[in-house]
């Protein structure tokens, strides 16, 4: 029986959660490797945008050297690293800050 | 000029595979020649298992505890498809799909060994790795023909 409930003071459950609230993001990082095409095709696959935003990600990617291409929660956000290495594309993911 | 892509979708959505019959011997090699490998500790997997967590070492681990075991089953059993599936000449998409996936997972491993980067110079006929690159040029064109075909599939 859950008699022992903590009733925690607003002010410090806005404190104390202010790091676990903090969204995580998915970065994909450029490689010689991965195909153009296939990194578009990828993005399209795992996250279902269309061909026009995964292909400006992608020249992110290309161009830049990463793109974030996720932001959410911790575990989605590890469900689609997970996904990503899947299909072989170099992600990690970090916190924002 | 390009030589003419291997698949083509056809009118009940499937794929047809126009393939020699040494190239199917290659996608039935190459695949168990990966699961050997992949087995093993051999520096080439590098990029099959990249980290997720980078600068976080605790979290990395815990991580790689938890889910390196599952890509690598998934990149097994996705080796066991292509390997088993190289001489259909009709396949289905999500077959394909595995298809593209295998072939980039072995270019994977080949650009590792060649340790290939984006301003290479043109390969010379007498590089030592001539047949290596040829074969990791081949997997690139796989790749690419596969993708054309899957991504008509797309709504978008």
């Amino acid at each position: 029986m859950p008699v022992a409930t903590p009733v925690r003071d607003s002010e410090v459950v806005s404190d104390t959660s202010t790091d676990i609230d903090r969204p995580w993001v998915v970065l994909v990082w450029n490689d010689p490797i991965n195909l153009m095409s296939y990194v578009t095709y990828v993005l399209q696959k795992v996250f279902g945008f269309g061909r026009e935003k995964a292909e400006i990600l992608m020249l992110d990617v290309h161009q830049k050297g990463r793109a974030a291409v996720f932001t959410g929660a911790r575990e989605k956000a590890e469900m689609n690293v997970f996904r990503l290495h899947e299909h072989g594309l170099w992600a990690t993911m970090q916190q924002d800050d | 000029m390009r030589p003419r892509s291997p698949f083509k979708i056809t009118a009940d959505g499937t794929v047809k595979v126009t393939l020699a019959a040494w190239k199917r011997q290659l996608l039935t090699d190459l695949p168990q020649q990966l699961q050997e490998l992949m087995g093993s500790n051999s520096p080439s997997n590098q990029r099959l298992f990249p980290a997720a967590y980078v600068g976080d070492e605790e979290r990395e681990e815990e991580y790689q505890r938890y889910m390196r075991e599952e890509l690598l089953a998934s990149r097994m059993a996705a080796a066991t498809i292509l390997s088993e599936s190289a001489k259909k000449t009709q396949i289905t998409t999500d077959e394909l799909a595995t298809w593209v996936n295998v072939c980039n997972s072995i270019r994977l491993v080949l650009g590792t060994q060649l340790d290939v980067s984006e301003d290479d110079d043109p390969i010379e006929p007498d590089d030592p790795n001539l047949q290596t690159h040829q074969l990791y040029w081949w997997l690139g064109f796989m790749v690419e023909c596969g993708v054309q075909t899957l991504s008509k599939g797309f709504t978008t």
